[in-house]
Order: structure tokens, then C-alpha cells, then sequence
């Protein structure tokens, strides 16, 4: 016991080597450090007085000391600033009003607040604009993750549409879904920012740290995904089936891996770039998708998709052994496609639902409303055929009908007759029509009654 | 008790229909008997026809007597009489009064003639009992076996004679029932439709006429022969079997393979005119024609629409396995109705009737061709590349299937065979992506995706 267990060890472990991680998962998305913009409001209506100063003031303030404090613990980050409505007056409504003040540095703190003091707000609110403009602040860079952290008192003024930007970012993978701080702007109107990104009140120092912890959170820890195929109790305990993402914008295949359950039985982790969004297809027959996946960074995020499965068993009684192995053609219920030609003799996972079956037999078995059902395996065998032997001296056409209650279905047609015919079918009672080539007339049309049964030979002589 | 040897008898009746398949093919010369049922009921004593002369009795029993004697002449026809009602008196209201008076013998008929003058008309109607008696009457249904009912009313005995007539027909025990009410309302019809073809008789006269009407049709040399119309409506089309169904029991009573004879037309078939068919033509798909009734008397001409062409479907290259390749069936169904109307292998030549066809092929994956055009005397060629051999070597059982990339997406057109050692797959031209882990492996970073072309006819080895 103990020495199998050691050679299967073994086996498994030579196994392993023969598999090394394919080169496609070399791509998986490991983050080597982090950038964060600033993004902030310079228009006239930051000069409100707030908590004791202005809002302007207030962000100010808060930006230096979260950056004061970020150079002292983390050397893994850069950070920008970028103001918008700072240079022109609200007058000259200027919608283009935006710069970066400070680039990306890994030490700005110092920068930062110099450049903020120098700022009065004055203008309009262009932030569709700036974003559009921040975008190109991120240097081109793989393994970065970006983010972005808005800061304003109101809502776009120019026009823009900042939502359609943020998904720029998500198309374009520039950055993590927006930051949104808002300062005193009411609550009806935060709702604006929802297509944005995820919107935070922020009143006092207290609050903006917090939220800044969210921030760097998830654009520091690691992202890591799960797909959790579901049965039909909502339990992820499907597995063992092909599943390819795709990038929802772009359509392009990232990654296709066959799902499976790890030691503890729970499915594996993948790391996937979270500033992406997904299109899920697990290739189960039929397949399912499941489109536009957002992830949360830095969290352990679980895809789930339903992928109840039953399985197909398809068998023929008796031990006739066929060179070509019966075929079943499988559709779903209602629909045209053939959705697999499955071989008898094997299994195959389906689907929960009901199925059409059509099996190729002579005459073909039709089956409606197949159901499947989770974790159950239907079993359909049919009967084996038996052998239809014609001998004859003369040639000539010959069909094969089933009859009945006012229909005869042709099963077979013998178009030339050869001295000796065999033919496969399926046990039942059958007719057969023949005209010989010795008495070519209809009048002496013949008709033959015959039973066949499984796995015997019924002789024919005409 | 009463029903036991009848019913034996029926059995027996049964097991010779099924033991002689092998029609016959003289339906030409084939005996003909006919039972004449009459009714003898009190209501036949009534007076009828013009200036009330004669009762409905004599008018019957003397008309049937010139029958017999016409008949008798006849050396392919025997007779029987069954007469009901004549032996007890309507009072009795007996329902078991029917007697075979004359069985079916070779000089039945001068029996029948002096057997009709010494019976009179008394009792009640019991027609559906009567008619399951007759069932015993005759011999065999080796000939044509036909009831003529001569009825002046309605069954009184509760009976259901349609019922009993409709099995009996069905049975195969007899061909056909005629029935010919005597003097009866018109509203009537109804109540003897279902028993077979019905005609009424007014008076002397008319029953006279209908009765040499009737067995003029039972009698009469039909000929017929099937047209089958190509799109030039030339009777051209052949060689395809037709089933003749007799109507109303849908029994098949003949297949005749179409058959053009030496100067290039239909040949004659003979078709019992007493009944009606439907037709079936078994081309593919078949054609039905409903109601074929053959006149009374000379050839008559059906004309079926049915014209062909032909589709042959090839497999071009060369073939690496046979075996792969006869799993490659075609499944043609009619465009409008979707129905499949047959499955065709490859390198066969099939004839459709003209029209357009959706095809299901089962290649590696499925190929569709729809609006396929089959037109008269044309052959329409599909031809599809031999496919080309996928062959999976397994160093370890593996999880997988080999994907088509359609449209930027993987689509899954084959699932391996997880508990397989090696698999031969037959997949068409092209060019496909293997994705596969094996089965022990715990996480999905063991997969591996494999491009691989197949090109037709060629064999490509794939090592996992």
C-alpha cells in the first residue's frame, strides 16, 4: 500500500515536471508596483468654506499629508497630481483648463505642496476632459497597476461625459475603475458618478484616510480570481471542463485552461489584471458565457457560473461488435443545430435540460424530450441489430418499409440488387418490396414479410 | 358460448391472411362472393312503388331472383344468401333471427332462387348481428369477398352494423359492403353510410337499377396505370414502389414497383375497382394522393406529380480510413418543413423529388449546406474534402477537446474521451487548437493548448 502510494507520488511528481506551467500562464498579471494620480478640482466653487477652510485648502492638505506619510512607508508607488480649472476665471469658460502639475515621482510630497499653494480655483469643471488627458500621464508600462483618485465638489460642466472616459481606462486597461472623493456635493446629485467609479463622501481627514487605505488596498494587494462552476444546488463542484476568457472590449482570448479542482477540492486561483473586464465561456455542451466579469482589486474575487451537468450513457444491448461505431446525433430541445454527434459506447456531460435525440440506426431511433438531470447518468441503450441476408439469382430493386396503421415508411432502398445483400437493422417487423429483373412488370411486384431480431440472421431467398 | 366458433374460426381466417404474403399478382381472376344479405323484417310486407302493387318483399325477392339468374351464367363468381327477420315474429323481438338460408357452393345459385320463394317477411332488424354472422359465411379470403345488404329500415336491435362492418373490412374478411335501402327516408343515408357504399331505391325500378349497378361494379374489368409526372408532365418518372391503401379501413393492399414497359410507358396494373385508395408514392419524399377511385369500366389513368432529380454525394481525395469515413452521413430534410427525409451515405447517387433541401452533414464539425437545388433529370454534386486524421497519443488519461477558433471565440467541437488510451478523430480541413490537462493533474496551470492543422486525406500525429 505504502510503496504504491510512494510510486504513484512519484508518478504524479515526474508528471508534474512533464507539465510544466504552460506559456500561457506566464502572463498572468504579478503587479511590480503601483501608480496613483491625483486628479483634483481647481474651479471657482472650490473656494467654499469647509470644516474650517476652503475645500480647496481642505483637499490640499489632505493630499500633502497622505503623501507625507506615503514616502515614508512604501517604495513601491508613484504618485501624480493633475488640477483642472485653475488658470483660467470661470468667465472665460475655459473647458481644455487642465494640467498635470506634478508628473509621476516616487518622492512628490514636497513638489505637491508646492505646486498646490501656488493654485486659486477659479474655473469651469472639466472632468471628462482632464480624465481624457490623465490618461496619457500613465507612462506605457506592463505590470503597474494604475489608479486614479478624483477629487471634486460637483459635476461635469463642460459638456463631457466622464463615464464613457472611465470606460476608456477600463477598455484601454489604464487604470482601475475611478476614485471618486467628493466634497459637499449632495446626495442626489453623487449619483452621477455611478458609471464613473466607486464615489466615497469625504468630510473630514479622518474619512479621506480611509478611503485612501481602500485605495491603495487594492492597488497594491494582489487580485486573485476563482471560477466556482456551479451544480444545480448552487455547490462549485463542477469541474474538469475547458474555460476561455476573453477581454470584453477588445474580444481577444487571454487565457483558456481546463477548470479543475485543487487538493482541498475548491477550484484554483488565477491571477487576472483587474483593470480589464471579462468574458467568461466555459465550454460545457452546450456552452455557457457569462459576459462583462468586473473584478474588485486587490480582494479574492469568485466567478461564479452555473454549469449544472448530468451525463449521457449510450449503449447497444447484446455483444454485436460494429466496424463504425453507432452514432447519435444530440440537438438542444427546439433548436436546429446539431449540438454533438456522440459515439455509442461512451459517455458524455450534457447540460441540465431536455435534449433531442436522433440514433442513427436503420430505421433511425428518434427521441424527444431526453432529460437531463444533475449528476445523473441517463442510460439509453438500444437493442443490437439483427443480420437482413437476401440471396437472389435475377438483380433488381428492392425497399425495405416499416408498416402499419396506414403508413409504411421506407427504410432502405436496393437500388441494383446484387446476388447476396446484408443488411443491419433494428429488431421489428418489416416489408419488403421487390421487383425481380426475370419479370420486369409491376404486376409482379413481390411483397415480403420479415421479422428480425437482435444479433440474428434472417434469410431471405427470392 | 354462442360467439366461441366464429371467433375461432376468425383466428384461423387471420392466420392464412398472414402466412400468405406473397400478393397475388392475378387480381384479374380472382374469385368473386358475394353474400346478399336480405332483409326480411315485418316492414317488408309495406307496399310500394307506383300505385302501392306490389309490397317491398316481392319487389326484392323477384329482382334478386333475375340477379341470381344473370349471375349464374358467371363461372368466376359464387353466391350465398343470409337472410334476417323471417324467422320469428315482431313480437318476439328476436335479435339472434338471421340464417345463412345458402352457402357458398358452385350451384348455390338455383338453391338461392327456390330458397327466396318459400320465405316471408316477419320479424325484427338485427343488421349488425347479422353481419358478424356473415363473417363465418365465407370460406376463405382468398377471393373477393362482398356483402350486398338489402334493408328497408334501420338496425332495431341496438347493434352498431358500422362498427361491425368497419372490422370486418379491416380484418381483411371482407372486401367491401354495399347497401341498398329500400324505399327508406333520405335522411336515412347517414345511418348507412358508414356501412359501406350506399344507394337508396325509391321503387321497383330503381332498386332493379341499382342492384345491376352495383354488381356491374363489383364485376367490371378495370385496368389502371400510374402516371408519375416529371415537371414536363411526361410520364416519365419510375422505378419507385407505390402502396395502394384501400379506404376506409387504410389497409395496404398493393405495392407495385413502378414499371415502364418496353415501349417506354407505364405498364397496366390491375386495382380492385370496388374500393377507393390512397396512394402512396415512396419517393423521397413520398407523395400521397388521397381518394383514387377507378371508374366503372375500362384503363384508368392516375396522374402523380412526382417529378426527380438526383443528388450525389462525393468525398473527394484520398480516403486514409474507412471505418472514420462511413460515419460520415448526410441528413437531407426538406427546406420548408425541416423534416428529415433521408440519410444518405457518401459516394451514393439519391433521387428526391425536385424542390430545395437543407443538408446536414457529419463531418468533424457538422457542415450545413442549405438551399440545395434538386431540378428535373439533373444530378446535383456535393462534394466535400476526405478529412484528414487526427491521431492522440496519451502518455496519461487527459481532460479535453479539440476547439475551433470561430470568430475570435473557441468553440468546443469535440470532447476527448477521457478513459480512452488514443483516439483516431476524422476532422475536416482546417485548422484546430487541442486543449487538454491530465486527469490527475489538481490545477488548471497543467493545461496546454496545441495548434495543429489537418489537411485532407493526411494523418497528423498529436503526442500528449
Amino acid at each position: 500500500m505504502r510503496l504504491f502510494f510512494k510510486i504513484s507520488l512519484l508518478y504524479i511528481l515526474c508528471a508534474l515536471l512533464y507539465f510544466p506551467a504552460s506559456a500561457q500562464f506566464a502572463n498572468e498579471y504579478s503587479p511590480k508596483f503601483t501608480r496613483i494620480l491625483f486628479l483634483v478640482d481647481g474651479s471657482g466653487s472650490m473656494k467654499e468654506p469647509m470644516d474650517g477652510s476652503t475645500r480647496f485648502d481642505l483637499a490640499k492638505n489632505l493630499i500633502a499629508e497622505y503623501l507625507d506619510s506615503l514616502s515614508r512607508t512604501s517604495a513601491k508607488t508613484e504618485t501624480a497630481v493633475r488640477v483642472f480649472g485653475h488658470q483660467f476665471h470661470r468667465s472665460a469658460a475655459n473647458c481644455q483648463d487642465s494640467k498635470l502639475e506634478v508628473p509621476f515621482g516616487k518622492h512628490t510630497a514636497a513638489s505637491v505642496k508646492m505646486r498646490l499653494d501656488a493654485i486659486t480655483p477659479q474655473g469651469w469643471t472639466a472632468i471628462a476632459y482632464s480624465m481624457e488627458q490623465a490618461a496619457k500621464d500613465f507612462p506605457e508600462q506592463a505590470d503597474v497597476t494604475n489608479a486614479m483618485v478624483l477629487i471634486t465638489d460637483g459635476l461635469e460642466t463642460c459638456g463631457g461625459n466622464p463615464c464613457a472616459i472611465a470606460e476608456l481606462f477600463q477598455r484601454k486597461k489604464i487604470a482601475l475603475k475611478p476614485f471618486i472623493i467628493g466634497l459637499g456635493i449632495p446626495a442626489d446629485k453623487q449619483k452621477a458618478f455611478d458609471c464613473v467609479g466607486k464615489y466615497y463622501d469625504v468630510t473630514t481627514t479622518s474619512t479621506f484616510d480611509a478611503v485612501m487605505k481602500t485605495v491603495v488596498t487594492q492597488a497594491m494587494n494582489p487580485t486573485t480570481t476563482q471560477i466556482n462552476l456551479l451544480n444545480a444546488f448552487g455547490k462549485p463542484t463542477e469541474t474538469d471542463v475547458e474555460v476561455s476568457l476573453h477581454d470584453s472590449y477588445s474580444g481577444a482570448l487571454l487565457y483558456n485552461f481546463i477548470h479543475a479542482l485543487n487538493g482541498a477540492g475548491l477550484p484554483d486561483t488565477l491571477m487576472l489584471n483587474p483593470m480589464a473586464k471579462y468574458d467568461v465561456i466555459v465550454h460545457s455542451v452546450p456552452q455557457v458565457s457569462k459576459n462583462g466579469v468586473e473584478l474588485i482589486a486587490g480582494t479574492h474575487n469568485i466567478i461564479p457560473v452555473e454549469v449544472p451537468q448530468g451525463s449521457l450513457k449510450l449503449a447497444e444491448a447484446g455483444l454485436y461488435k460494429r466496424a463504425t461505431p453507432l452514432q447519435c446525433i444530440i440537438r438542444e430541445k427546439g433548436k436546429r443545430e446539431i449540438l454533438m454527434v456522440q459515439d455509442f459506447g461512451i459517455a458524455h456531460k450534457y447540460l441540465t435540460g431536455v435534449y433531442d435525440l436522433e440514433i442513427l440506426t436503420l430505421p433511425m431511433i428518434k427521441m424527444q424530450d431526453v432529460p437531463m438531470k444533475q449528476g445523473v447518468v441517463k442510460d439509453i441503450t438500444v437493442e443490437s441489430p439483427g443480420t437482413l441476408s437476401i440471396t437472389n439469382s435475377f438483380g433488381g430493386i428492392a425497399s425495405i418499409y416499416v408498416a402499419g396503421d396506414g403508413k409504411m415508411e421506407r427504410v432502405y432502398e436496393f437500388k441494383k440488387l446484387t446476388s447476396k445483400e446484408i443488411l443491419l437493422l433494428q429488431p421489428g417487423k418489416y416489408v419488403m418490396v421487390t421487383r425481380l429483373n426475370d419479370k420486369k412488370s409491376s404486376v409482379f411486384t413481390r411483397t415480403d414479410n420479415f421479422e428480425i431480431s437482435s444479433g440474428t440472421i434472417t434469410a431471405l431467398r427470392l | 358460448m354462442f360467439y366461441r366458433t366464429p371467433h375461432i374460426l376468425l383466428f384461423f381466417l387471420l392466420l392464412l391472411s398472414i402466412s400468405t404474403f406473397a400478393q397475388s399478382s392475378k387480381q384479374n381472376n380472382q374469385r368473386t362472393r358475394i353474400l346478399f344479405l336480405l332483409d326480411a323484417s315485418g316492414s317488408m310486407q309495406s307496399k310500394w312503388g307506383t300505385g302501392n302493387m306490389e309490397t317491398r318483399w316481392h319487389s326484392a325477392r323477384n329482382i334478386l331472383t333475375e340477379m341470381v339468374d344473370y349471375l349464374s351464367q358467371r363461372k368466376d363468381v359464387e353466391l350465398a344468401l343470409r337472410v334476417y327477420g323471417h324467422q320469428s315474429m315482431l313480437t318476439m323481438k328476436d335479435c339472434k333471427d338471421t340464417q345463412l338460408e345458402v352457402g357458398f357452393s358452385l350451384n348455390s345459385m338455383s338453391y338461392i332462387k327456390t330458397r327466396l320463394q318459400t320465405l316471408s317477411p316477419k320479424g325484427v332488424t338485427p343488421i349488425a348481428y347479422s353481419l358478424e354472422k356473415a363473417a363465418a359465411d365465407f370460406p376463405d379470403n382468398k377471393g373477393r369477398n362482398i356483402i350486398i345488404l338489402m334493408t328497408d329500415g334501420e338496425e332495431s336491435c341496438g347493434g352498431d352494423p358500422c362498427a361491425v362492418a368497419n372490422a370486418l373490412e379491416e380484418k381483411n374478411i371482407v372486401l367491401k359492403h354495399f347497401v341498398i335501402g329500400i324505399g327508406v327516408e333520405a335522411s336515412a343515408r347517414q345511418a348507412f353510410d358508414c356501412i359501406g357504399s350506399y344507394f337508396q331505391a325509391q321503387d321497383p325500378v330503381a332498386l332493379k337499377n341499382t342492384l345491376s349497378l352495383i354488381v356491374n361494379k363489383i364485376l367490371v374489368k378495370t385496368t389502371a396505370e400510374v402516371d408519375l409526372l416529371d415537371g414536363e408532365s411526361n410520364p416519365s418518372e419510375t422505378d419507385v414502389n407505390m402502396s395502394f391503401f384501400n379506404l376506409p379501413t387504410g389497409l395496404r393492399k398493393y405495392d407495385f414497383y413502378h414499371t415502364l414497359n418496353v415501349r417506354g410507358f407505364p405498364d397496366t396494373l390491375f386495382v380492385d375497382p370496388v374500393s377507393e385508395y390512397d396512394l402512396l408514392i415512396h419517393t423521397l419524399p413520398p407523395v400521397r394522393k388521397e381518394n383514387v377511385a377507378l371508374a366503372s369500366e375500362g384503363h384508368n389513368i392516375i396522374s402523380v406529380d412526382a417529378a426527380q432529380g438526383s443528388m450525389e454525394i462525393l468525398l473527394q481525395g484520398k480516403t486514409l480510413n474507412n471505418n472514420l469515413n462511413n460515419k460520415i452521413k448526410c441528413l437531407v430534410r426538406k427546406k420548408d418543413s425541416g423534416e428529415i427525409v433521408n440519410v444518405q451515405d457518401f459516394n451514393t447517387t439519391e433521387k428526391y423529388l425536385v424542390g430545395k433541401y437543407n443538408l446536414e452533414i457529419l463531418t468533424l464539425p457538422p457542415t450545413y449546406i442549405n438551399d440545395v437545388d434538386v431540378s428535373q433529370y439533373k444530378t446535383t454534386k456535393i462534394e466535400l474534402p476526405t478529412p484528414g486524421i487526427a491521431n492522440l497519443v496519451k502518455k496519461y488519461e487527459v481532460y479535453g477537446g479539440i476547439f475551433l477558433v470561430k470568430e475570435g471565440r473557441l468553440q468546443k467541437i469535440y470532447e476527448m474521451n477521457a478513459d480512452a488510451k488514443n483516439e483516431l478523430i476524422a476532422l475536416s480541413p482546417g485548422s484546430y487548437q487541442l486543449i487538454y490537462r491530465p486527469k490527475f493533474s489538481k490545477t488548471m496551470h497543467n493545461t496546454k493548448t496545441v495548434e495543429f492543422q489537418i489537411v485532407s486525406g493526411e494523418s497528423v500525429s498529436l503526442n500528449l
